[in-house]
């Protein structure tokens, strides 16, 4: 009995090892620590005194013309009495809000007002830093003040590229985890089925903004499996058909290389699965008395089930023995 | 390795962005860059210039190795066989030229290089702003410029009109503030994708996220109360007479596939010192321009070449 499972507990082993060569999915944070202490320094109520400062100036509402309408509203916004404490990098929800603000506004989430704030910011940045205004304003408020308007809002707007660098990096990270060297290979019909339900069917397209979809149609004849037909565990070739879905799983915590992928994979499948009653490593799936069931996937390790005369449970490995066939 | 985009201090008050595309002469691969070409070029103030470098080959490897693309890249390149003619030379220039196309059959691909293109563009923001206040300078006089070479002008084409249209990217040239100083395609295949893939446009899919076929081709732009405010207000393509890629054949301008947006500055550069004055003569060009290893003699798709041979041009546009 103990030999039978130390076979059992071999191949599964063997068919836990992920490929070495992967890469690891977790990104090094870029170095954003010079912004990220400045954005700490600075609050909302500072950008606000300075933006009226320069609203103040009556050349500056003149350069600014039609647009001095919308940087008024954007300014008043930016002075949200109850925000005024918070720290610009407060505002993105990277940093605890102030004692004081919490107190009032009771949360530092990321909320719609801190966004609106920001987007205020970045609006207003765009109205008084545009070519011909930048500037008026600079000779209205002094230099010295402009320096300040120039340290606080490129702050506040490098806090928002920053926001939009790391969206772009997610996203090519969930293409990595989908297409890299961690995901599944696919053949010819999966290609072609692939294709067609990213053109046709909801939720199986990439889309700038949203990244890849984490579906995948499944459908390859896996010559792989094992099972195992009598008690003393001796391992026999299986070949099945499989159909179904793979979702593969983003984040920081999934698409682990080596063993530690057994437990962290990119994806889980799960289909239905069909084989012959004979068995073999090249045997048509279809041949004699096929039998159907269902299998389920963690990463690259399948089990399947399969109501047969020899071998009810199948176990095998994601991998593809002639690339782009099965 | 999960990508990152490279960051740095710029030393002075510029920095150049190069896109890499295909062929030995741009394969993307480190040494590939024409580093040493661009430094000369630059002379003395190349010390000050800051020089960023994006490579997005390892996307493509990523779909070189999950699927096989190689019956869309047959109709593709049968598409452009048709608008070049019959000949078999036609057929040879078809097949180089052709690996320029692929891209447009996959989303995914495209959307992953946009991405990173966005992140390295979105990084080289950030440190425009970092290098700048550390010395209590305006970051926005500080200068940004592309320079983008055979496939690497459609990406870059592809990810300034989504920058320039789309708010969360925080890129866009009004709103944001994102201008760049110069623009510079060179053996740009952007007309050359937008006809063949207009032919095969069927098989496109999301036709709607690439720019190259779903708009009039036109400088990446936002329109902001009513102004419209272009990415750049240099925008250039220089192409060699002589370079199918760029939109010409044995010196004459092929129409259909030679990029000429309104308000574009173009540049041909004459090719005739290569020597090459037959079909069959540029499809063994392009032949050595798409193999790796070994110089080119005369490749007239050499990224180094559009360098060396356009110094003075060049030196004007990024450096004033």
């Amino acid at each position: 009995m103990t030999r039978d499972w130390t076979k059992r507990l071999v191949v599964a082993a063997l068919l836990a090892v992920a490929p070495a060569s992967v890469s690891a999915q977790a990104t090094e944070p870029l170095p954003d620590a010079t912004l990220r202490n400045r954005a700490d320094s600075i609050t909302v109520g500072d950008y606000c005194g300075v933006a009226q400062d320069v609203l103040s100036a009556r050349t500056v509402i003149q350069a600014l013309a039609a647009d001095s309408s919308d940087a008024r509203a954007n300014a008043a916004i930016i002075c949200n009495p109850l925000l005024a404490k918070f720290s610009l990098l407060a505002l993105t929800g990277t940093a605890p809000a102030p004692f004081e603000a919490v107190a009032r506004v009771h949360t530092n989430a990321y909320a719609e007002v801190q966004l609106g704030v920001l987007d205020a910011m970045s609006q207003f940045r765009a109205d008084v830093r545009q070519p011909g205004v930048r500037d008026v304003v600079r000779d209205a408020i002094g230099t010295q003040r402009n320096a300040e308007l120039v340290r606080i809002s490129e702050t506040a707007h490098s806090l928002v590229v920053v926001m939009a660098r790391d969206r772009a990096l997610t996203r090519l990270a969930n293409y990595e985890r989908k297409l890299g060297p961690t995901s599944a290979r696919l053949n010819l019909p999966e290609v072609l089925l692939n294709y067609a339900a990213q053109r046709w069917i909801p939720g199986f397209k990439a889309t700038p903004l949203g990244g890849p979809s984490p579906w995948e149609v499944v459908a390859s004849y896996a010559p792989g499996y094992i099972t195992f037909v009598d008690r003393r565990g001796t391992p026999i070739p299986v070949s099945a058909a499989e159909f179904g879905l793979r979702f593969y799983l983003f984040g920081d915590h999934f698409g682990k290389p080596g063993p530690e992928g057994v437990v962290l994979p990119s994806y889980v499948a799960a289909g239905v699965l069909t084989a012959s009653d004979l068995n073999g490593a090249l045997v048509w799936p279809w041949k004699g008395r096929d039998r159907s069931g269902g299998y389920v996937s963690w990463g690259a390790i399948k089990v399947g089930y399969i109501k047969r005369d020899r071998g009810t449970w199948l176990v095998s490995k994601q991998f593809q023995a002639v690339p782009f066939v099965f | 390795m999960p990508f990152q985009p490279q960051t740095m201090v710029w030393p002075g008050t510029r920095a150049i962005l190069l896109v890499h595309g295909i062929g030995d002469a741009s394969t993307g691969k480190d040494n590939a860059f024409p580093l040493d070409v661009l430094e000369e070029v630059l002379g003395d103030d190349a010390a000050s210039v800051a020089i960023y470098r994006v490579n997005y080959d390892f996307i493509n490897d990523w779909l070189a190795t999950k699927v096989q693309f190689q019956a869309g890249i047959t109709a593709l390149k049968t598409a452009l066989k048709l608008k070049l003619g019959t000949e078999d030379t036609d057929a040879t220039i078809a097949e180089y030229a052709g690996d320029v196309l692929w891209p447009v059959l996959s989303p995914d691909l495209r959307l992953a290089v946009r991405d990173a293109l966005l992140a390295q563009l979105e990084q080289i923001q950030l440190d425009r702003g970092e290098s700048a206040l550390s010395r209590g300078v305006d970051p926005l006089e500080y200068e940004i410029s592309i320079v983008a070479h055979s496939l690497g002008c459609f990406h870059t084409y592809e990810v300034l009109t989504a920058a320039a249209q789309e708010p969360s990217h925080a890129l866009r040239p009004a709103s944001d503030l994102f201008t760049l100083h110069s623009v510079i395609l060179m053996a740009s295949p952007v007309q050359l994708i937008r006809t063949v893939g207009g032919a095969i446009a069927a098989f496109i899919p999301d036709k709607g996220t690439l720019a190259t076929l779903a708009q009039p081709l036109a400088i990446p732009s936002e329109t902001r109360k009513g102004k419209v405010v272009p990415c750049t207000t240099d925008f250039m393509s220089i192409t060699g007479s002589h370079d199918p890629v760029g939109g010409h054949l044995l010196g004459k301008r092929l129409d259909w596939a030679y990029m000429d947006i309104p308000g574009q500055h173009s540049v041909i550069v004459p090719q005739q010192a290569l020597n090459i004055d037959t079909k069959a003569g540029t499809a063994q060009a392009l032949a050595k321009a798409f193999a790796t290893g070994g110089p080119k003699v005369n490749d007239p798709h050499s990224w180094s070449a559009y360098i060396e041979g356009q110094a003075k041009l060049l030196r004007g546009v990024l450096l004033t």
